[in-house]
């Protein structure tokens, strides 16, 4: 297998179309990622089938919760994080601070179901033949049998496994050795496979040659020799057991290059977004404004316009038989503080209230 | 990586069905766009692995941003509903016109 290190040429070689479907899928042989895959999908599932609003909110949390498990096992650390703080700490919470405000009522709705059955049907059915475009053979019994040689191999030999952890006999090995091939590019020097990779994601950025601009900080291009030399090799240096790193190499971690894209080459974009964020922040607050004169509210600019003379004047305690005006304030000596009266009428006559 | 690609569409077709399942909930219905919302995320994820290309990950953080403003415009849209007493069934709310 040819396999570029930075993936760049591993997109004709990958797909290959006499391989069947699943083994496309299970190609990673991988026991976490699929066990985390099957939690997504059931958790997926039980979204959409909970009639309880709550219960879908903490199954869309438990979705995103696996697929950035499985993006922080690929390498995409950043967009693992992103995606935990976004969903989780803000869509999850909003969906759940909604639900709880509301007290919306539960409806049990199962004929539903059945009634759309046909477009659901559908749906399935595209989405069938869309995988079936890119993978010729697609067959039930291939992947009951695929799945089946799978949890034998696990349950047979994951005791030796155990034993002999770095043994030639691996886990992995076996599961290869079972579909055909072994993708010697993933083994390491103790035979065992890179933690939920099957490529090495492209955490840094590359040496163009194409437009051969490259990168360059303080004078000195972002790609270092080693991936400069494999760039020409067509082989990743980086990998374990090829080369042990013998001098410090500067490999620029995700987050790294992904700075480094979003403020020089996306910066437009990534400004955009802000805007987008900006019509997000404004847009819910001119909704739910609420104008009944019943909510008590500022109104600014009445409390601009109003007058401190007319509002509030001193007067002394003597100045009580004197007619006050609607809701004025006066200086009670006796008591040392400011008073409040307010002026109405009671069967003619003329009461003051003080307050 | 086609492991992924799968979950990708998966979790796009599953937000696509349940949006057609659930007409009644407008909550769920939003869930449901969450969801598809994932899948392309992860669509975008897998081609940015697969070209190589580390710029379709800034394009997947700029749907998640999407994302986020949708579910909190649609939200306040529910909440708006809720407060006309028009209910958030989605067929009443097809039947009113503003």
């Amino acid at each position: 297998m040819g396999l570029g290190f930075n993936g760049v040429n591993l997109s004709n070689n990958y797909i290959r179309r006499n391989k069947l479907m699943l083994d496309l899928i299970f190609e990673t042989n991988n026991f976490l990622l699929v066990t985390v895959g099957f939690f997504l999908s059931v958790s997926a599932f039980m979204v959409i089938f909970s009639s309880n609003p709550v219960h879908a909110v903490f199954f869309l949390i438990l979705v995103v919760l696996c697929l950035s498990s499985i993006f922080i096992g690929l390498g995409i650390e950043f967009l693992g994080v992103v995606l935990i703080v976004v969903y989780v700490g803000a869509i999850a919470v909003l969906f759940l601070f909604v639900v709880m405000m509301l007290n919306v009522r539960v409806d049990q709705n199962n004929e539903s179901l059945f009634r759309y059955l046909p477009i659901i049907g559908i749906i399935l059915f595209f989405s069938f033949t869309e995988f079936s475009l890119f993978h010729d053979s697609l067959s039930f019994f291939n992947l009951v049998d695929v799945i089946f040689d799978h949890f034998l191999i696990l349950f047979y030999y994951y005791p030796n496994i155990v034993n002999y952890p770095s043994d030639d006999f691996s886990y992995y090995q076996l599961l290869w050795r079972s579909y055909g091939t072994i993708p010697f590019d993933f083994l390491d020097r103790h035979g065992c496979m890179y933690f939920l990779l099957d490529v090495r994601p492209l955490n840094y950025i590359e040496f163009n040659f194409i437009n051969s601009v490259p990168f360059v900080v303080n004078g000195y291009p972002i790609v270092d020799q080693l991936s400069f030399l494999s760039t020409f090799i067509g082989y990743d240096l980086y990998m374990p057991g090829f080369l042990d790193k013998p001098f410090s190499i500067h490999e620029p971690t995700n987050i790294e290059s992904f700075g480094f894209l979003i403020y020089n080459s996306y910066s437009l974009p990534f400004i955009l977004v802000s805007v987008i964020l900006l019509i997000a922040m404004i847009g819910p607050i001119v909704l739910t404004l609420d104008h009944k004169k019943s909510v008590k509210r500022q109104e600014i600019q009445s409390q601009i316009e109003r007058d401190f003379n007319r509002t509030i004047s001193m007067r002394t305690s003597k100045d009580r038989k004197i007619r006050v005006k609607h809701r004025q304030c006066f200086y009670n000596e006796n008591i040392n503080r400011f008073q409040f009266c307010k002026e109405f009428r009671v069967k003619r006559f003329k009461v003051i209230k003080y307050f | 990586m086609n492991f992924l690609l799968f979950f990708a569409s998966f979790l796009y077709f599953i937000g696509l069905i349940g949006i057609f399942i659930n007409r009644k909930n407008f909550i769920l219905f939003l869930m449901c766009l969450e969801l598809m919302f994932l899948g392309l995320v992860t669509f975008f994820v897998c081609s940015s692995i697969l070209l190589g290309d580390l710029s379709g990950q800034v394009f997947s953080l700029m749907i998640i941003t999407v994302a986020a403003a949708e579910s909190a415009i649609g939200l306040s849209l529910l909440v708006l509903y809720h407060q006309n007493d028009i209910g958030i069934d989605l067929e009443t709310i097809d039947m009113i016109s503003f």
